[in-house]
């Protein structure tokens, strides 16, 4: 049995990507009508809708805040999204709570929470079809379901992952490529402000690497704002345009 | 860029069906690679946007030219790469593009040719261009319902070099299809593509290069019915594949590696694994042995018991060189004495599961006059390999003249039925025959013994060369400085790669001080950099007459390390002290920093100790420690040590690194073996030293004890001459090897030492984990514990102990690799909880889990009384109560792999009935260690004949 390798000496992977090419985007937002905000995203073969509601009444009085809203998040995976395992991800397994509680934290320090107090903004995100980069994925997404939800942000969320394997940086892996059992490096960022709102590595990278693999996806996520803010501009100006002459 | 999925099906390991969608983008800035193509210049330019970026992004690839009027580029096909990858390397064969999907097949095929087909492409002056057509917008295509997959990546190729042809159209380029398929070429020539098989290229080019259709592999057609028909069967057919897989799971045939006789090449041994046959099947004859090549993995069929027969015992080389093939094999089959009756298992070869043909190394048979051969005729040539075990391989060459009186490599292509020898094709020519740099070569390659110059990665890590001249405080810590002693090394004339010195002097008390210093070897290579993986590979340094492949770069073996005279260097010590009689009283191990006095050779030394007139302190130091060794010597011998001798001599040179003018026996002085003593001296206190620290993961030496039935039958012919011969034990049997002298011939003692050393398992490296202590036992040297310490220049293993040795003073730290190892065993404190009627409970406080300690053998009667009502167990000496404290031992039983358990067992007090630890991990022997490191093990002789090349795991 040879050796799987992951980029051939010409430049390409096995999807034919060069190491610093995302995959394809296509996003929509607005999708749901009942949610305050959504978008459906799709990178690669990675698809994923969110829903957001609020700023809305705290459910319960005992998590009230009195000078900020409160940003709970769900996120949950079809139990048809992965091919291998098709067992439905519950809300309270590991994984699914950790993406949870960054895109929480991420929502915090980005939406300007301070404006609604005693409220509570709910993000749900629920993953529809896996193929790897969930985590940056998700954020994507939801920066776009919150800025449909038309609450006011300091920026952007971008986030993006990169990895290292046989000796070359890759930006964006798909789930082939995260299971090579390279590094997993996420960076999340505000693209305006340029704030680092997140940076998380799972195994190592060789030291003198770390910075062109940072660097990547740095710019992976460059890219990725440039098509949101694309996306967001196309459907501002639908939103203008059915406002001005209403078809329907 | 475009973006499709590919979809596929594929099983997992349980059988499950499911379905896999992958991601495919097609990209529309991939260049052909043509040097003058000036669309791809354009896609170029809108890749990188500097001119730097552009040229470096062409310097990882070749740019294919088309060169001369004839511009042709060629498109292979799969099976050409597969079959002629010999001709590939040929360098006129140029301006080449292969395609992904070439590539992929490959791969999937014959890892080994993707190699080396990747080693062609790499080469920027052959002009092969990688095209990744399978992410191409233009020339990927998917499988249409109902192909197969094969047909698929045909069309793939065909589809690939119309894209080509169009693409090169302006430039005037012919594109050729070269294909050994029919239906691909009949279907590129429907298509109007050009194309042609190999064989037809090959015979255009040879009226410029006649030396490419001798690499041409030979027609590999699938049906040789004309052929087949005229001649007379030879071999049996090799059963299909499904039939033997089918047969192996009824236990019908057995599957084996063949391996030919070295002395007799008409007979084999197949070692099978099966359970049901322990016993190697032995072979008989050409027509058994079915076209089997030493190595190859066959299916064999037993033979009616009534056959059964015993090796022949006869020394036969395939000497004749027989033309005609039909009436070969009848004399072939009378030539095997075949002993009919109960002999062991016979049978024969019914099958080939899979081959192992390699390149091998040899010279062309040829009689007859050079001259009168007609040059450009293609002629039929027999290949004789240099190992026996292959047989000849018959050959076609045009240039005879050129083949005969080489040193050449012959690969195997097809043995076919009809025919007595498998035919081959040239690969490469080496050197005149006889000519020492050619024949050092055909060594090397036989071997396998890695002699390529150390690489860039590895020359990184070198220190620079004036590290000594300004040594650090930081290098200094846990080091002593031992300049002031007087330290002198004693080595073979000649020598560059000196790893060891000494220094000796008398204590005001009346003992002795003597210190052995080695170089300090794992400080320059540090565990894990490129340096020790390419030492761990090459394992040891190998000597040749003329020159000597080193482990370690030159730099280092022969400067930084070497511990040469007047020069400060880094070692690594081990000091005793000594009474007069040889007795150590304390000993100390520590990192230093030496100066050595003198280097000299034994020859100097000996001439040093001799001259009663020389009285400097060298001089006096050398008679102090020749009058200890003497001690130590005697010491040996009571305990056992036995004397073996293996033919060893000397080569002469007019010159250094000329041809030896002659050979003469190696002379032993008093001095070499007072070094010898003081080397196995250090050897076995560092054994002692890093086995103390590391019970479970010590790299030691053993040599086993041999059985008692393997000397049976040389006792028998030394009793023969009138001797007694007793092989009890080592003390006895060195005793009389001692007495076995014939004054008339002094060579006889030394050859029944050399016959008595291959009576003996070889000495061999192990963990000290993996073996219990009664078998850490060195036979030979008659040491309770032995391993490698004094050679580190020249041998990994004696690194490792370095290591171990630095982390056991605690110079530096326990090693990752070694970090988890050292966890396998932990001793514990622990507090009896609970008493049982044939065991205790206990806790152990530092990890806070508890476990079950048993004072007897599971089922085995104990004399431990229990009381229940007291919560006591005792034997009348021991008594366990609840509460008392225990050192316990913990390690995890993995014996069984499917079963890993924890077991404590208790060491202080002493169990009387439990038998030690080792015992349970008994069945894990040195070699089922898993993910120990290889070694190489060699012997000490510097002759490459005596290379035991037996890898052997720590």
């Amino acid at each position: 049995m040879s050796k799987l390798s992951y980029i051939t000496p010409e430049g390409l992977r096995i999807d034919g990507r060069r190491n610093n090419e995302i995959r394809r985007l296509n996003m929509k937002m607005g999708i749901f009508n009942r949610a305050d905000g959504s978008a459906y995203y799709e990178q690669g073969n990675t698809k994923i809708t969110v829903a957001v509601y609020g700023p809305r009444e705290v459910a319960s009085n005992q998590r009230m805040l009195h000078d900020r809203a409160i940003v709970n998040c769900e996120y949950s995976q079809a139990a048809f999204s992965s091919a291998t395992d098709r067992k439905p991800t519950r809300k309270s397994d590991k994984q699914s709570y950790e993406i949870a509680s960054l895109i929480k934290q991420a929502f915090e320090s980005t939406i300007q929470i301070t404006l609604f107090p005693r409220s509570q903004i709910d993000i749900y995100v629920q993953v529809l079809q896996a193929d790897g980069g969930l985590k940056a994925a998700a954020l994507n997404a939801a920066t776009l379901a919150v800025i449909d939800a038309g609450l006011p942000m300091r920026d952007f969320i971008c986030a993006c992952s990169a990895t290292f394997i046989e000796g070359v940086p890759l930006l964006d892996m798909n789930q082939m490529e995260e299971r090579s059992g390279g590094a997993d490096l996420l960076l999340s960022i505000q693209p305006q402000l340029g704030g680092v709102i997140s940076l998380n590595m799972e195994s190592k990278v060789p030291q003198d690497m770390f910075e062109s693999v940072l660097e990547l996806a740095n710019l992976g996520c460059m890219k990725i704002f440039a098509l949101l803010q694309t996306e967001v501009k196309r459907h501002s100006a639908d939103l203008l345009s059915n406002q001005i002459n209403p078809k329907s | 860029m475009s973006h499709s999925n590919k979809e596929y099906y594929r099983a997992t390991r349980r059988g499950k069906i499911i379905k896999v969608v992958r991601e495919v983008y097609l990209r529309d800035d991939l260049i052909c690679g043509h040097q003058k193509c000036q669309s791809c210049l354009e896609i170029k330019k809108r890749l990188y946007r500097t001119v730097e970026e552009r040229e470096r992004a062409e310097s990882t690839y070749s740019e294919l030219t088309g060169e001369g009027d004839s511009q042709k580029i060629l498109i292979l096909d799969t099976n050409v790469v597969l079959h002629q990858i010999d001709l590939l390397e040929d360098p006129t064969i140029k301006n080449v593009v292969i395609l992904t999907t070439v590539l992929d097949e490959v791969k999937s095929q014959n890892f080994p040719i993707y190699n080396r087909l990747r080693e062609i492409i790499k080469n920027q002056q052959r002009q092969f261009y990688v095209y990744s057509n399978e992410h191409s917008k233009y020339t990927a295509i998917t499988r249409d319902n109902g192909e197969t997959s094969n047909d698929r990546n045909d069309r793939a190729i065909r589809v690939a070099t119309e894209w080509y042809r169009a693409h090169l159209k302006k430039l005037n380029v012919n594109v050729l299809l070269v294909t050994n398929d029919r239906d691909n070429l009949a279907k590129a020539k429907a298509l109007g593509l050009d194309g042609k098989t190999i064989q037809d290229l090959v015979m255009e080019m040879s009226d410029v290069n006649p030396s490419l259709v001798d690499k041409l592999s030979s027609p590999d057609d699938d049906d040789h019915s004309n052929s087949v028909d005229a001649k007379k069967f030879q071999f049996a057919e090799h059963r299909p594949m499904s039939l033997l897989t089918e047969q192996l799971k009824q236990g019908q045939i057995y599957q084996g590696i063949i391996r030919t006789d070295r002395s007799n090449y008409l007979e084999a041994l197949v070692k099978t694994d099966s359970p049901l046959m322990e016993q190697e099947i032995l072979i008989q004859g050409l027509e058994s042995m079915n076209r089997a090549v030493d190595g190859d993995i066959v299916a064999v069929e037993l033979l009616p018991k009534a056959e059964w027969s015993r090796p022949s015992g006869v020394v036969l080389l395939d000497t004749e060189a027989i033309e005609d093939d039909d009436d070969s094999i009848a004399k072939d089959a009378s030539s095997v004495s075949t002993a009919v009756g109960d002999g062991q298992p016979t049978g024969r070869v019914v099958g080939i599961i899979k081959r192992n043909w390699k390149p091998y190394c040899g010279a062309v048979e040829f009689k007859g006059d050079i001259n009168s051969v007609v040059t450009n005729q293609q002629q039929q040539l027999l290949f004789v390999a240099i190992d026996r075990r292959i047989p000849k391989i018959r050959i076609r060459s045009r240039q005879v003249s050129s083949v005969v009186g080489r040193r050449i490599v012959v690969a195997i292509d097809s043995w076919e039925r009809h025919s007595r020898y498998p035919s081959g094709h040239f690969v490469k020519d080496l050197g005149p025959l006889g000519d020492r740099e050619t024949e050092s070569q055909v060594l090397l390659l036989q071997f396998d013994i890695p002699h390529h110059p150390f690489g860039a990665s590895v020359m990184k890590c070198l220190p620079p060369p004036d590290i000594m001249d300004h040594v650090s405080p930081a290098d200094m810590l846990g080091r002593r400085d031992l300049r002031g002693e007087c330290i002198f090394s004693v080595d073979p004339p000649g020598c560059t790669d000196i790893d060891d010195a000494l220094h000796c002097k008398r204590l005001p008390d009346g003992n002795f001080e003597v210190g052995v210093h080695i170089a300090d070897v794992s400080h320059f290579v540090r565990e894990g950099a490129a340096i020790d993986e390419e030492a761990s590979h090459r394992g040891t340094t190998v000597y040749l007459v003329d020159r000597r492949i080193d482990m370690l770069p030159g730099e280092l073996s022969s400067n930084l390390c070497s511990l040469m005279s007047n020069v400060d260097r880094f070692s690594f010590s081990v000091i005793w002290k000594m009474d007069p009689n040889g007795n150590v009283l304390d000993v100390e191990y520590t990192k230093s920093l030496i100066r050595s006095v003198a280097s000299m050779t034994y020859e100097q030394a000996q001439i040093k100790i001799d001259d009663a007139s020389q009285n400097d302190i060298v001089a006096t130091n050398l008679r102090l420690m020749l009058a200890l060794s003497k001690k130590l010597k005697s010491k040996r011998f009571d305990a056992g040590a036995l004397i073996l001798a293996s033919p060893q001599v000397k080569f002469k040179t007019e010159e250094v690194g000329g041809d030896p003018s002659d050979v003469e026996l190696y002379q032993m002085r008093e001095t070499n073996s007072m070094i010898e003593e003081f080397m196995l001296l250090a050897n076995i206190w560092v054994a002692k030293k890093i086995h103390k620290h590391f019970p479970g993961c010590a790299l030691l030496r053993r040599h086993p004890t041999p059985k008692a039935s393997s000397f049976e039958l040389l006792s028998k012919l030394v009793e023969q001459k009138g001797f007694d011969f007793r092989t009890d034990t080592s003390k006895l049997l060195a005793e009389s090897l001692d007495l076995c002298v014939i004054p008339d011939d002094p060579y006889f003692n030394t050859l029944l030492r050399i016959m008595t050393t291959r009576c003996m398992f070889p000495a061999q490296y192990f963990s000290s984990g993996s073996v219990p202590y009664e078998e850490y036992f060195h036979y030979g040297l008659a040491s309770e514990i032995y391993t490698h310490f004094t050679s580190p220049i020249r041998r990994y293993p004696d690194v490792i102990v370095h290591r171990l040795l630095a982390s056991a003073i605690g110079v530096t730290s326990v090693s990752l690799k070694m970090d988890n190892k050292t966890g396998r065993k932990t001793t514990e404190n622990a507090y009896i909880i609970r008493v049982k009627a044939n065991a205790f409970v206990v806790l152990v406080p530092r990890y806070g889990f508890e476990g079950t300690v048993y004072v007897s053998e599971p089922n085995q009667p104990t004399n431990f009384i229990y009381d229940c009502t007291k919560q006591t167990l005792s034997n009348g000496s021991l008594t366990f109560r609840v509460f008392d404290m225990v050192t316990v031992e913990i390690f995890v039983d993995d014996s069984k792999a499917h079963d890993q358990k924890l077991m404590i067992n208790c060491i202080n007090p002493v169990l009387p009935n439990i038998k030690p630890k080792y015992d349970v991990v008994e069945k894990t022997t040195a070699t089922k260690t898993p993910k120990d490191e290889k070694k190489k093990n060699t012997t000490n002789s510097k002759d490459l004949n005596n290379r035991n090349l037996k890898k052997q795991k720590l």
